[in-house]
């Protein structure tokens, strides 16, 4: 409400200071000067507070033309009405310039508001192909194995059973996967997501997101390397243990089984960093920063995975205050890597 | 302890989780009972005397935690509490209000098997009067008369408070216990907030006992909750 009574109050003010000034520094200005002055001091009124202010400081701007600038000076004398053509020509000129810049500034903001229902649309559709795909894929199969134990108990061998009950555990597994990660990042998009920050150890994060995995990096060699006196850094544990979490299933699923994985943290100034490496094919050139992208997957739609670990990670470490990256690893393969602020977080030992 | 097989009181309001529990728990090893509201659950503790709950959070009458609480101040029945993913708070919350153990939804039956017969073992011990005088798991050793630990048959030095923080969580062995818990049993009421002193005392206890500090056998971290010390 307030706005909108500002909006007749500074061009009006911005009219008279206009005359003011012409008034008493260009008294012998040429009047088709100061017409043009006016015309440039309404048109910028018209962009900028729209259709009614410009309407009232135009006649005000008209008025006082006449009065000040118009022979009979500080008059509104008879003789003015032959200027009644220049008048209405200033009155029409301005008002048509007025529509034409709002227009084209309303068209400005259309197309805006358009593209970003074109971002949101394509947001929307990559989140249901992802939900269709990615959530379908293990309900489809937990539904077969379920229902052919049920239909045809009798006929299937001791170790198909067991063969279909595994499938049905696996893959409910999974599932709950991806709806934990979509849960996430819908979270963290929503703003509701609050950091439970604590000094934390890098060396029980990475400990308790191994345990998490062992399933997954069974054939894995993998290699922690942690300066004994590295310091605790303030972050939120649940959420780190997330991100090496999300860091080592992608070295699961993109790098061959049994290349090994490293994983090593060291403390350089007010900052730790964090570097998890495989020897994986690397990430193709071009594609560093797609990577942490929501729902993209390296050249592969029917890739494993949700296309939301990378952007989770980069989301926990943001929140975080920094950024994660990924650069290639000399004699093969990728280094992910971040770092983390101290502020002040206390030594070890 | 009643005799003969332990019942288990499923306090759950979903019916075909209830469903699964029962075949999972109902076989020869347990009697399997159910309330679907804390309000039947209340009845069937104070009626059928079982020797564990195994509660879900999430109840239509009364809120699990409230439960936990009210059940608390007559009872020390072991607690095995079922929470969603993502709500460490509630878990801490549940632990510090009296639960013994939590799962988060959803787990494998074996799992949970092996949580309630942890929690049923831990209840046993402190019905049965005397503690063991030496704990053990795998390769590590603890006596407690003589005051010396071992790793694969090697003593261990450590310091006062690095063994009483061992020896607390080897007496809880199996069980998760808060940060909370585990400041104030270990060092004392007003050291509840002091985290920092645990992180590093437990730092320095898994670089003493464990082959891999970073994958560790015994000392687990459960991110964001607490620690447990894995028996074998």
């Amino acid at each position: 409400m307030s706005r909108r009574w500002i909006n007749y109050i500074v061009p009006p003010l911005a009219i008279i200071l206009l005359t003011a000034v012409a008034y008493r520094l260009f008294p012998s200005m040429e009047p088709i000067n100061v017409v043009m002055l006016y015309l440039l001091a309404n048109v910028l009124i018209a962009v900028r507070y729209g259709q009614g202010p410009v309407i009232v400081s135009t006649v005000l701007s008209i008025a006082a033309y006449d009065y000040y600038f118009v022979p009979p000076n500080l008059q509104f004398a008879p003789e003015d009405e032959k200027y009644f053509l220049s008048f209405f020509i200033m009155f029409f000129v301005i008002l048509l310039t007025s529509r034409l810049a709002i227009r084209s500034r309303r068209s400005a903001e259309k197309a805006m508001a358009a593209e970003m229902e074109a971002e949101k649309e394509r947001m929307i559709s990559a989140l249901l192909s992802s939900v269709s795909h990615d959530l379908r894929t293990p309900l489809a199969t937990i539904a077969g194995a379920a229902s052919t134990l049920t239909s045809q108990e009798g006929e299937i061998s001791a170790e198909d059973r067991r063969n279909l009950q595994e499938v049905i555990f696996r893959e409910s597994e999974r599932l709950n996967e991806h709806v934990e990660n979509l849960l996430q990042i819908t979270r963290f998009e929503a703003g509701g997501l609050s950091l439970e920050k604590d000094c934390g150890s890098v060396e029980e994060v990475v400990g308790s997101a191994l345990g998490r995995l062992r399933g997954t990096l069974a054939d894995r060699k993998i290699d922690v390397s942690l300066p004994e006196d590295l310091p605790l850094v303030p972050f939120d544990a649940l959420l780190m243990e997330q991100v090496f979490v999300n860091l080592l299933d992608n070295v699961a699923h993109y790098t061959p089984p049994g290349s090994p994985v490293e994983i090593r943290a060291f403390c350089e100034g007010k900052k730790v960093t964090v570097e998890v490496s495989d020897r994986g094919p690397g990430v193709p050139s071009g594609e560093h920063e797609r990577i942490f992208a929501k729902f993209y997957r390296r050249g592969r739609p029917n890739a494993p995975g949700t296309g939301l670990g990378l952007a989770i990670c980069r989301a926990v470490i943001r929140a975080h205050g920094s950024e994660i990256a990924v650069r290639d690893r000399e004699g093969g393969g990728s280094v992910f890597h971040f770092s983390l602020p101290l502020e002040g977080g206390a030594g070890a030992s | 302890m009643t005799a003969g097989r332990p019942s288990i009181l499923v306090i759950e309001d979903d019916a075909e989780i209830r469903r699964v529990l029962k075949v999972g728990l109902g076989h020869k090893d347990y009697r399997y009972l159910e309330a679907l509201t804390a309000r039947e659950g209340t009845t069937e503790v104070s009626t059928r005397n079982p020797d564990l709950i195994v509660l879900d959070l999430g109840l239509p009458d009364l809120d699990g935690l409230q439960f936990l609480k009210e059940l608390r101040k007559w009872s020390k029945i072991p607690v095995i509490v079922l929470t969603a993913r993502g709500k460490e708070k509630d878990k801490i919350k549940a632990l510090d209000s009296g639960a013994d153990d939590y799962l988060t939804k959803p787990f494998g039956m074996g799992e949970l098997l092996a949580r309630i017969r942890a929690a049923l073992r831990r209840s046993a011990e402190r019905h049965g009067g005397d503690a063991e005088p030496v704990f053990e798991s795998g390769d590590l050793k603890i006596d407690f008369v003589r005051r010396q630990v071992f790793v694969k048959g090697a003593e261990v030095r450590l310091s006062p408070m690095e063994y009483r923080l061992l020896t607390y969580l080897a007496r809880h062995a199996g069980q998760v216990l808060t940060q909370k818990q585990i400041l104030k049993d270990v060092w004392g009421a007003a050291y509840v907030e002091k985290n920092l002193y645990l992180r590093v005392h437990m730092h320095q206890l898994r670089h003493k006992l464990e082959a891999d500090p970073a994958q560790p056998r015994w000392l687990v971290t459960e991110s964001g909750v607490g620690y447990r010390l894995r028996s074998e």
